[in-house]
């Protein structure tokens, strides 16, 4: 499979005053096409940060970091933007749907930002994606009006709005009670099963156990890489 | 508040030199110190720069009302022929010109003192006391409101004149046009040449008034009021624009998460800069669309009641342009450049700690400019 993610040598570091505090030290990580990636370890050290470097949100401080055949340390805040539109689905812990929309025009604003799908389509797919995670009667519902795991489940269907080639999830499941995160969860492994690339960070450790690798980090450094080969994810 | 005061300043002005020019101002006045006759006038009239001239007898008189018993001054005015005005024309807006013993009374001095059309007014004449009825009322461009102090004006006819001893086709004030284009110091000159032939023909001159034909007299009663105005108009505009400002940057402030989310999305900086200022805009024509009518009605009310004050009728509503703009471009562009400095000042937020992903969202929205 071809490589989607390629991370070299990358350092992060926050200035804290006078003094800069690594986050990340020499990571090297390649990930392809179609993994479901869990990325695990204690907080604050340095998960998220990994995160928000395969997205583009942060910028590495060393280091080269190819996402999706982009070289994203070379890119402007406006060249990842638009990138990150068209090549990302990010899902947050906390939904992050705009309260003012509803469940289907959060879907569809996301594609109008990116104008990749023609306006004509946008309404059919919005409706579609919320159909697939099992919310179509609540299309016209407000975020406040439904539940957490229903806003979840439509923040999904938003991650999925521009068809992207990788999902990037923190925390999906933090914020959601046993009974939704084994929604998300089945969610998730039907992303996967479909041919996306999923990169996770979680605390859930039923979740990472679910995914086909196993990244820990332990002080801004990979501790542990494993990949495994599920019996259920092998036949089929 | 700008569109109020400023609309009642470019209303109120507007009007007064628009009411000035149509009474035909007198570019000099001179005030005689004896009388006068018609070939006098006619020499006057002869003298090279001089248009035309017109004339008038002005003078104090005594007066009683049916109202106020109490002896008052006023002033009495006589014209030759009211029916051939030339300049500081009267006009007569009910009832007839001053006929025989009837008179004609100022609309202000009307209003002040309650008199109306077939009131009696008692007159102290030359030689006795007598009562002459009230058969017109008529607006003069220039004499002084009761309110600020001025007299009472009664007009005359010759008939009513001779009773107070002055003579027929006799004057005591010439009104003259210089020929245009008018200057001052053009004025001043025929002035000074008017007054030298009047004293050559033995006539004395108590004062000689120059008047621009295009400013209304009232004017510098204005000039200061309408300055300190001009300048809280200003000030308030300033002043609102910061709390829009202010307004702004908050409602920003609490939208950094769902800009950081917008980003997250794939918008663009010009994208979320446009939807932000679309809002923006959106309330700006509402603001507009709620004080343009209110401040308009606000400096048309304002400006009928300041001008009735100096003997202006408004006829029906108007509004200033020039403030009708400013409001427009006020309303739109304060809002809308406050909007943009919101968000530039954007960048400097510090993030609310916490919650990861308003750090996520905060920090997108940092990167964004």
């Amino acid at each position: 499979m071809p490589q989607i993610i390629k991370l070299s040598n990358v350092h992060k570091a926050y200035a804290n005053g006078q003094i800069s505090q690594p986050v990340l030290h020499d990571i090297s990580l390649d990930i392809a096409a179609g993994e479901f990636v869990a990325i695990v370890g204690p907080s604050g050290n340095g998960k998220s940060t990994l995160l928000n470097l395969l997205t583009g949100i942060d910028r590495p401080c060393q280091g080269q970091v190819d996402v999706c055949g982009s070289a994203l340390h070379r890119f402007n805040e406006e060249q990842l933007s638009v990138w990150r539109g068209a090549n990302v689905g990010i899902v947050f812990q906390f939904f992050q749907l705009l309260p003012s929309l509803s469940l289907l025009q959060n879907i569809i604003l996301a594609m109008d930002f990116v104008a990749k799908k023609p306006k004509r389509e946008r309404l059919e797919r919005a409706r579609y994606l919320l159909d697939l995670v099992g919310l179509s009667d609540q299309a016209q519902q407000l975020p406040s009006q439904v539940s957490g795991g229903q806003q979840q489940r439509a923040a999904i269907a938003r991650a999925l709005a521009n068809d992207p080639q990788l999902i990037v999830a923190d925390e999906p499941t933090g914020n959601l009670d046993e009974a939704t995160t084994e929604t998300v969860f089945e969610l998730f492994s039907q992303l996967s099963r479909q041919g996306k690339t999923l990169v996770m960070v979680t605390h859930n450790e039923a979740l990472a156990e679910s995914a086909s690798r196993r990244i820990a980090i332990h002080s801004g450094r990979i501790h542990d890489d494993i990949s495994v080969i599920r019996p259920s994810l092998a036949l089929e | 508040m700008v569109g109020a005061l400023l609309g009642m300043i470019d209303l109120q002005l507007g009007k007064m030199d628009a009411s000035h020019r149509l009474s035909q101002p007198s570019h000099i006045n001179l005030i005689l110190k004896t009388d006068a006759d018609s070939a006098v006038a006619d020499q006057i009239r002869a003298i090279s720069g001089v248009a035309n001239v017109d004339r008038l007898t002005q003078f104090t008189v005594r007066y009683k009302t049916p109202n106020n018993p109490q002896w008052q001054t006023g002033t009495a005015i006589f014209r030759p022929d009211y029916q051939a005005q030339r300049y500081d024309l009267l006009s007569l807006l009910s009832g007839q010109w001053p006929h025989g013993k009837a008179l004609a009374v100022e609309r202000l001095s009307a209003k002040s003192a309650g008199l109306k059309l077939g009131d009696e007014i008692t007159l102290e004449t030359a030689k006795a006391v007598e009562s002459f009825a009230v058969d017109g009322i008529i607006r003069h461009p220039f004499v002084k409101p009761p309110p600020f102090g001025g007299q009472l004006h009664f007009f005359v006819s010759p008939d009513a004149a001779a009773v107070f001893g002055i003579k027929p086709h006799t004057f005591r004030q010439l009104l003259v046009q210089v020929k245009l284009p008018y200057s001052e110091e053009k004025a001043r000159l025929i002035a000074s040449e008017i007054r030298t032939k009047l004293s050559t023909l033995g006539i004395g001159v108590n004062a000689t008034l120059l008047q621009n034909p295009e400013q209304h007299w009232g004017r510098p009663f204005f000039s200061g009021i309408n300055l300190i105005l001009t300048v809280m108009a200003w000030a308030s505009l300033a002043l609102s624009s910061v709390l829009i400002l202010n307004t702004i940057a908050a409602l920003i402030t609490q939208q950094t998460d769902q800009i950081g989310i917008m980003k997250s999305l794939g918008a663009k900086r010009s994208t979320i800069v446009g939807i932000y200022l679309s809002e923006v805009l959106i309330l700006a024509l509402i603001a507009i669309a709620v004080a343009v009518p209110l401040s308009s009605l606000a400096a048309y009310l304002d400006s009928r009641w300041l001008l009735d004050l100096f003997n202006i009728e408004m006829d029906g509503f108007e509004y200033s342009s020039r403030a009708l703009w400013l409001m427009l471009a006020g309303g739109l562009l304060a809002p809308l450049l406050a909007s943009l400095w919101a968000h530039l000042a954007g960048c400097i937020h510090v993030c609310p700690s916490g919650y990861r992903q308003l750090r996520t969202g905060c920090r997108l929205y940092q990167q964004s400019f």
